[in-house]
């Protein structure tokens, strides 16, 4: 028996010599080994098995189950989940980011003109990802995929529009406090 | 004498240049391969038909993002692995798992012994039977590998793994199979 491998390790390569490795000392070892030779042979034999599986056929209407769907017309695969799950994002970080803007104007005046540049930053950052909603959903591969999308963005514009705008005052409290 | 059957990659021209019988063709030529795989995969007929008229949509769908440098049934492969990978995720997360090689398996007794399995029909059933018990991601590389002839570096390709993981999952899966395999085909180990 070759002395530079033992059976536990013998037994481990037996996996790669049947897909073709020759690992250095093993066909030593196999010519040598009546067990690991068995095992080899067990393993050849599962192969055999495995190879001679019978194939099988889907029912007769398969083919032309295929074949009708195509001639339906192609279809684009639909739009990827992260691609909506991204405009959804972005469409609810517009609405959150133009409401945090406008709290930071409303009340905390002392901080006006540096809150005045995070808001124009955020209102930028707004802007930004409400047009990528708008874009993905103009670009998306079905029509299913860019109404949601587009469905998004105009949620996000709406959020945007009934919070972060300053609410117009109540005709009868004009003039109610000096 | 008779013509050259069209190669796989020249039945895809024909389907890209609007060839109606170039779906047909490769249609006849691999969807038993295809369909064979899924349903031993998934172990229902009726979903593994779904999945594999899926597969095949996909694929002639996609055709212009084949290459034709790539074996068209190894991209094939890929396709319904994805396919059916979808679908057993949805169904039994737990089937997935890798980390159950010392699970026993689940094998009836009394098919067992030297007789029997000598009989080429009852050979199939319990290579059958051995397979349908591991975990289904052994159990496609070993489909890949024997049932489709396919080489490590193709299985690899297909499933779009390394081929390091690839030889582990053989490895693994033959580990598994091969005891079970001593005892009811009444070959010794």
């Amino acid at each position: 028996m070759d002395d530079a491998m033992d059976c536990r390790d013998a037994r481990r390569l037996l996996s790669a010599f049947l897909d073709g490795d020759r690992p250095a000392g093993l066909e030593g070892h196999l010519a040598a080994c009546a067990a690991c030779a068995r095992a080899l042979a067990l393993s050849r034999s599962l192969a055999a098995g495995l190879s001679a599986l019978p194939r099988r056929r889907p029912g007769p209407a398969f083919d032309a189950a295929i074949l009708a769907a195509l001639a339906a017309g192609p279809r684009r695969s639909p739009t990827p989940r992260f691609v909506r799950s991204a405009a959804w994002v972005s469409a609810l970080w517009t609405a959150a980011s133009f409401w945090a803007a406008s709290r930071l104007l409303g009340e905390l005046p002392g901080l006006a003109s540096v809150s005045a540049r995070a808001g124009v930053l955020l209102g930028r950052a707004c802007a930004d990802a409400h047009m990528a909603a708008v874009l993905a959903g103009l670009l998306a591969p079905s029509p299913r995929a860019g109404a949601q999308l587009l469905g998004a963005s105009v949620l996000a514009a709406a959020l945007f529009f009934s919070i972060a705008l300053p609410p117009r005052p109540h005709p009868r409290t004009i003039g109610a406090r000096p | 004498m008779p013509a050259t059957p069209p190669t796989d990659a020249q039945l895809v021209r024909r389907c890209l240049d609007g060839g109606a019988d170039g779906y047909a063709r490769l249609l006849e030529r691999h969807k038993g391969r295809v369909y064979s795989f899924l349903l031993r995969l998934v172990g229902d007929a009726a979903d593994a038909e779904d999945l594999a008229q899926t597969a095949f949509l996909k694929a002639f769908r996609s055709l212009d993002s084949y290459d034709p440098a790539r074996a068209f049934h190894s991209w094939l492969f890929g396709i319904a692995h994805h396919a059916a990978l979808d679908f057993l995720r949805a169904r039994r997360p737990r089937e997935l798992a890798l980390d159950d090689a010392d699970a026993p398996l689940d094998l009836p007794d009394g098919a067992a012994g030297p007789e029997a399995a000598a009989e080429t029909s009852l050979r199939a059933e319990l290579v059958e039977r051995l397979l349908a018990a591991l975990p289904p991601l052994y159990r496609e590389v070993l489909l890949l590998r024997h049932g489709e002839d396919m080489s490590v570096e193709e299985v690899a390709a297909a499933l779009r793994l390394p081929e390091g993981t690839v030889k582990v999952r053989l490895f693994r899966a033959r580990e598994m199979m091969r005891a079970k395999w001593a005892a009811v085909s009444g070959e010794k180990e």
